[in-house]
């Protein structure tokens, strides 16, 4: 008999024996043989007993053609006989219950299953130990959970509590088995309740289950998943590790998936992986999530040039963007074309664009949250790349392995002598550059103890062909601690300064020398409670206070020639405080409500000196009737508002829900801005006694369906209303200006709009088809007609614009090798053209009055790009990859905007766009 | 070791590729562009204003139009006054064109002093608010630098006119100027019935204005005026600027800030959101309408400057000439029949002289290479020096 059959012999045989495992056992080894066969050959042993009885004897003939019978003692047991003929030469027997007997080389055969499979075990066990017998059951409270890296059973909580009625609940974290991050989204599912969860942005979860077994899988795109069988006592925690799957090198999905679209309680969130941001095609190579963002339906943009971005009709600034839960207050760099955020430190970003929890308040339209990795806690990792504008290095690694790791990301611009060489004597005598900095520290202070700190730093300077040069600078801190005061209750603790501060200056040594500073502080303490009360209550609850101070304008002479007389506007106080309750409750297995109810305060407080104007006049420099003073912390004006979250997720079945929400915001701090885009002197004003805050509310309703082949669709309806816009008067002056009010009013809006949106997830394909049709109107009705804009009528927003179609294809050509498209195309933005021109002194003025009555032409845009990845040895050094970027295909002069000039005798319209041409890029990334 | 090295080699592969790619990425484009604006309003343009120089002053009254339209209708029968606080009023004259002017000898604005337009229109009333006539300091010194100013095709080649004033009461503080340019220029083509050297004339329409109220003292050095370049005759013979410089108000200033920043600085990428701007006339029975223009009230200073062109001798201006096409074709002889060709080309005759017995004809391909009245007026302007 060859080896194959022989396999296949003792497999039949191990076949037969489970399934007669419960048979009596011994007896053919207590046969007695009568005859003595020692020193015989051993077949002559086996033809005896086989004729005998009934026993059969299984084995190689190869094993025993030499082996001779050991019988010393005479007549014996078989079993005896057995053991001292076989014991020698490395053969063992083994017999079945049927009573045949198996002679194997080097082990026996078993040929019962281990109980442990069968019956409740009594000792815990990690699955990749042999038990032991001397194992003693060992209760697992919270701090002691189990890692472990298979597919096993697992034994959960105090046995002693395993009759106890009721549920209990199962916690713990998800993390990236080769780096330790946290994983953020992470879907833990248990197929036969059909209930689940996904990990929070701690990757932490917590999912309420009856006593007994289960079977849990652990899962997250582009992760191996993990499944669990486990027996549940009492409460108790389970940390899992997902690996990468080797096979999928890219994690082209987005993890808002399926789970997300149907299940999730909130409308109005988008969340995308800074891996499929990586992806598409960035302009002149950088990746920038807020152009990302501009893909998603319901967000708009002005033009190209501009990094401010409009969320369901709503102000540029009306976006609170937190880095690291700071706010960032001018979240771009040159001009306005690259966002300011590295893409290499970034984790993920979410976008909340209504259903925003009551955790989040200061601005109207949206929120996007931009967390930041931490630093590898098992491996130092170097990510370095080089674009046509920016070369960038992160770095990474552990300062005490599994306990405390950094982070520290830096880009940085070399395209000064670049800029020398380009024709256009604007660009030519030119100066610009920025470059950013992202660190953190993250510590695992003990199981329940987390400490993180990051800091942020980012600055600008350019100078065009004009001699005044800007700079300016965002730069932020935040440290949080978060305990766990047990697995139900969470605590974390912010400690958040941001700062903002531009320079404008000129200095070529003639009397009109100058510097105009402005600048803003924001220091926040937030404590933040999460208490898990029941399988059916989340509760949630904290508190925030924000100090505000602010140097509004600080014009002064530079250098010896000046001749400039200094205007210092006062410094400005302001106290935003806010606490804020919320309840996800699981009102049954298809209807969740989210009511969250957030109270915020402002207090605008001195020293300061402010104007007084006439009641019944209008806000004019004449009408400044006096002056008030106030000293230092004395409240000048208090504005307070309450603030309703409120959501209800219906699901009708595991593919299809609805869902409502209705939510109220305050915001207390504006951008001033004359221009449509954000300009490098664009401020923030803090409310005070003649500027009011914004507020507003909106209602939405969607329904969200899965289809098959991994498709979502989501439609998304909202209505949403704004008090107190601001607007500028003709010939408004913001700058050196200390009667700001004078040149605002207040106007309010209207937007309203369905968003259509289809994603493909997952395979080799991927990407998402938009269509939002929307209208954003803003209307600007004064107590005083002449102040009226549009003469008090309705007039389209600046961003207004009804169709707005993105398409976003991704498409794995191969292991290496992955292509990207967008597809842009959106209705012209509005314009306003003058209405009449009329001569004066000796030349011809235009005269505007209707706002935005125009439109310019659509906007069409299409993009490619093609990522090449290096080999795809795991176990290199180093791996690089390039990407290869065409904006704007077509190379279509989309319209930025149109203006006349008017050189005295005639009027001439122009139009100017950004990118007229294609531009091609290349971008090198290498990671150690 | 090994990361410093893949390090460097990144930097030398790449740096040149950048700078290749970087060149190929189009700055913005800015292209003519005629859009249809079928929007139009008919208001009410005021253009006047009194100055401290004697009169008449004038006031012209039109409607406007689109800006698809090219005329504006002209208000002929409107009542017009200027008054002065405390003092007389006088009723304007119209031409029956829109202009209304005051008499010769009529009122004369006076320093110090405040005045006021008022105007009716049919059973519309409208009228300015007091404005007063500032005094208006000389100017200091009226000069020009030679500079080369950038451009999108090519760099080029002038000099730019500068103004120095100061106001040692430091009240003035708001300043507008205007200029007259006049010079002397050149046909290629001598005629003998036409000049080859006439005298052009242009008045200034851009708006040029500076503050003061930003320093401790009120003086303006170094002032830009207007940049004469190398693609004008100006520079070629002589030329003549005449600077006026008015003193203004805030509130005029303001009204021409204001008009500036949506007429003229355009095309960037911060231009501003275009508003109603509003002027000083108002219409009593409706202050909410909008009137277009202002009654300016200003003194005025004037200083004039000539530049010939022997002061570039050291350091010569290569002009571009308006004349690079001209061609001229000489021909001997009566009755030549190549006078006939070329008049059939569309030549013009240009000039014939005798030679002895021979007539010698010179045929040139436009009226504008040897006739210079083509492009200015034989006689000198008013008050024009000669070299």
């Amino acid at each position: 008999m060859n080896l194959y059959s022989h396999n296949r012999k003792i497999f039949l045989i191990i076949f037969l024996a489970i399934s007669s495992a419960f048979r009596a056992y011994n007896q053919p080894a207590g046969i007695f043989v009568e005859r003595s066969f020692d020193k015989a050959p051993f077949i002559d042993l086996v033809e005896f007993l086989e004729s005998t009885g009934n026993i059969r004897f299984f084995y190689d003939p190869t094993f025993v053609d030499t082996l001779r019978v050991i019988q010393p003692d005479g007549p014996a047991q078989m079993g005896v006989i057995l053991d001292s003929t076989l014991h020698n030469v490395n053969l063992y027997y083994a017999i079945t219950p049927q009573g045949h007997v198996i002679i194997t080389r080097n082990a026996p055969v078993l040929t019962r299953v281990p109980d442990a499979l069968f019956e409740t075990p009594v000792v815990n066990k990690t699955i990749g130990e042999r038990f032991s017998q001397e194992e003693v059951p060992v209760q697992v409270p919270f701090n002691g959970t189990q890692h472990y890296q298979a597919n096993g059973l697992v034994e959960l909580g105090n046995p002693a509590l395993r009759n106890e009625p009721g549920k209990v609940s199962l916690s713990g974290f998800i993390k990236e088995y080769e780096n330790g991050e946290p994983m953020v989204g992470a879907i833990v599912y248990i197929e036969e309740l059909s209930s689940g969860t996904a990990t929070d942005l701690n990757g932490y979860y917590i999912l309420s289950l009856p006593r007994g077994q289960h079977r849990i899988s652990y899962q997250n795109l582009g992760k191996e998943t993990v499944i669990v069988n486990i027996q549940l006592y009492s409460n108790a925690g389970l940390n899992i590790d997902l690996k990468d799957k080797l096979t999928e090198l890219k994690a082209v999905e987005i993890i808002a998936d399926k789970y997300q679209n149907v299940s999730g309680i909130q409308t109005g969130i988008e969340r995308l992986e800074i891996s499929r941001v990586k992806n598409l095609p960035a302009l002149m190579g950088e990746t920038d999530i807020v152009r990302a963002a501009l893909l998603l339906p319901g967000v708009q943009t002005v033009g190209e040039a501009s990094s401010g971005f409009h969320v369901r009709g709503g102000t540029s600034d009306q976006n609170l963007i937190l880095f690291n839960h700071a706010p960032v207050f001018n979240s771009s760099h040159l001009f306005g074309f690259f966002s300011a955020f590295n893409p290499d430190v970034i984790k993920n970003l979410e976008l909340f664009k209504s259903g925003m929890p009551a955790s989040y308040g200061g601005r109207v339209s949206s929120v996007l949250d931009i967390t930041t990795k931490q630093g590898n806690m098992k491996n130092m990792a170097v990510n370095a790349g080089i674009s046509p504008v920016t070369g960038r290095v992160t770095v990474e690694g552990p300062i005490l392995k599994d306990r405390i790791s950094y982070l520290a990301g830096i880009r940085a611009t070399y395209s000064d002598w670049i800029l020398g060489r380009i024709k256009d004597p604007g660009i030519r005598n030119s100066d610009a550059g920025f470059y950013d900095f992202t660190g953190k520290i993250s510590s695992k202070i003990s199981n329940s103890n987390f400490l993180d700190l990051s800091a942020y730093y980012s600055n600008d300077r350019f100078r065009l062909n004009s001699d005044t040069t800007y700079k300016y600078d965002n730069e932020s801190l935040s440290a949080s601690w978060k305990h766990y005061f047990s697995e139900k209750f969470i605590a974390e603790f912010w400690a958040l300064y941001s700062g903002y501060r531009y320079n404008v200056s000129s200095h070529k040594e003639v009397m009109s020398d100058f510097s105009l500073k402005y600048g803003i502080s924001h220091y926040e303490l937030k404590p933040e409670f999460s208490y898990f009360l029941n399988e059916r209550h989340i509760l949630r609850f904290g508190a925030g206070s924000i100090y505000y101070v602010m140097n509004p304008n600080d014009f002064r002479p530079l250098g010896d020639a000046s001749d400039i007389i200094p205007l210092v506007l006062e410094r400005e106080h302001a106290l935003e405080t806010a606490g804020y309750i919320s309840d996800e409750y699981d009102i049954s297995s298809r209807l969740k409500l989210y009511s969250g109810f957030r109270y915020s305060m402002y207090h605008y407080l001195g020293p300061k000196t402010v104007y007084l104007y006439g009641h019944d006049a209008p806000m004019e420099e004449s009408n400044i009737t006096g002056t008030n003073s106030y000293p230092a912390g004395k409240l000048i004006k208090f504005y307070h508002y309450p603030e309703i979250r409120l959501s209800l997720r219906y699901k009708i079945n595991p593919s299809n829900s609805i869902k409502l929400s209705y939510n109220s915001n305050a915001q207390y701090l504006h951008m001033l801005s004359n221009s449509a885009i954000i300009a490098p002197t664009d401020t923030w004003k803090l409310s005070d006694l003649h500027i009011l805050p914004q507020h507003g509310d909106q209602i939405s309703i969607g329904f969200y369906k899965d289809m098959p082949y991994n498709i979502e669709t989501s439609v998304e309806t909202y209505y949403k209303r704004i008090a107190n816009i601001l607007e500028y008067k003709g010939g408004a002056r913001l700058i050196n200006n200390d009667h700001i009010e004078t040149d605002v009013i207040n106007g309010k809006g209207k937007a309203y709009g369905a968003e259509f949106i289809m994603r493909k997830n997952t395979g080799r394909v991927t990407g998402w088809l938009s269509y939002t049709w929307s209208r954003s109107l803003v209307q600007v009705d004064s107590r005083f007609d002449f102040e009226d804009i549009n003469n008090g009528k309705y007039y389209p927003s600046d961003y207004d614009k009804p169709h707005d179609v993105s398409g976003v294809v991704n498409v794995v050509i191969s292991r290496r090798l992955n292509l990207s498209s967008n597809l842009v195309y959106s209705t012209g933005r509005p314009i306003s053209y003058p209405v009449a021109r009329f001569p004066f002194k000796n030349g011809i003025r235009l005269h505007y009055s209707e706002r935005n009555a125009y439109r310019v032409p659509d906007y069409f845009r299409w993009d490619l790009s093609v990522n090449v990845e290096g080999n795809l040895k795991s176990t290199k050094i180093a791996h690089s990859s390039w990407s290869f970027a065409l904006y704007n295909v077509t190379g279509r002069d989309n319209v930025y905007s149109i203006f006349f000039i008017s050189n005295g005798k005639e009027i001439q319209g122009y139009k100017m766009s950004i990118f007229a041409v294609p531009v091609f890029t290349a971008t090198y990334n290498i990671r150690f | 070791m090994q990361l410093r090295k893949h390090i460097i080699l990144i930097w030398h592969r790449a740096g040149p590729a950048a700078i290749f790619m970087f060149s190929l990425i189009n700055h913005s484009c800015i292209e003519e562009y005629n859009p249809k604006v079928t929007e139009s309003e008919h208001l009410l343009i005021v253009d006047g204003g009194i100055t401290s120089s004697p009169g008449p002053y004038t006031v012209k009254l039109n409607l406007s139009s689109g800006i698809q339209e090219v005329v504006t209708v002209p208000v002929t029968d409107a009542v017009v006054v200027i008054e002065e606080k405390d003092g007389i009023s006088e009723t304007l004259t119209g031409d029956g064109q829109g202009g209304y002017s005051t008499a010769k000898s009529g009122i004369r604005a006076r320093e110090g002093r405040e005045y006021r337009l008022s105007i009716q229109v049919d059973d519309r009333y409208y009228e300015s608010g007091w404005e007063q006539l500032k005094p208006c300091p000389p100017v200091d010194s009226l000069y020009w630098c030679r500079e080369q100013h950038p451009g999108r095709s090519m760099d080029y080649d002038g000099i730019q006119v500068y103004i120095d004033t100061h106001d040692p009461a430091n009240s003035t503080r708001y300043y507008r100027w205007e200029f007259i340019e006049d010079w002397v220029f050149s046909v290629p083509i001598s005629s003998s019935w036409n000049p080859s050297v006439c005298y052009a004339h242009n008045s200034s329409s851009s708006i040029i204005i500076a503050s003061t109220e930003r320093f401790q003292i009120d003086r303006l050095v170094k002032q830009p005026i207007t940049y004469v370049d190398h693609t004008t005759t100006r520079l070629t013979l002589r030329y003549r600027i005449i600077l006026i410089q008015h003193a203004i108000s805030q509130e005029e200033f303001r009204y021409w800030e204001a008009i500036e920043k949506l007429n003229e600085n355009l095309g960037t990428l911060f231009d501003p959101i275009p508003a109603t701007i509003r002027g000083n006339m108002r219409n009593t029975g409706n202050p909410d309408e909008s009137v277009l223009g202002y009654f300016t009230c200003s003194s005025v200073r004037t200083d004039t400057m000539y530049v010939d062109a022997e002061e570039f001798v050291n350091d010569p201006i290569y002009f571009i000439s308006p004349y690079s096409y001209c061609n001229y074709a000489v021909i001997r002889g009566e009755n030549n029949p190549d006078i006939a060709r070329y008049l059939k080309f569309g030549w013009l005759l240009a000039d014939t002289i005798r030679d002895g017995d021979v007539l010698v004809t010179t045929m040139a391909n436009s009226s504008f290479c040897f006739d210079c009245t083509t492009a200015g007026s034989a006689e000198p302007p008013v008050n024009w020096k000669p070299r």
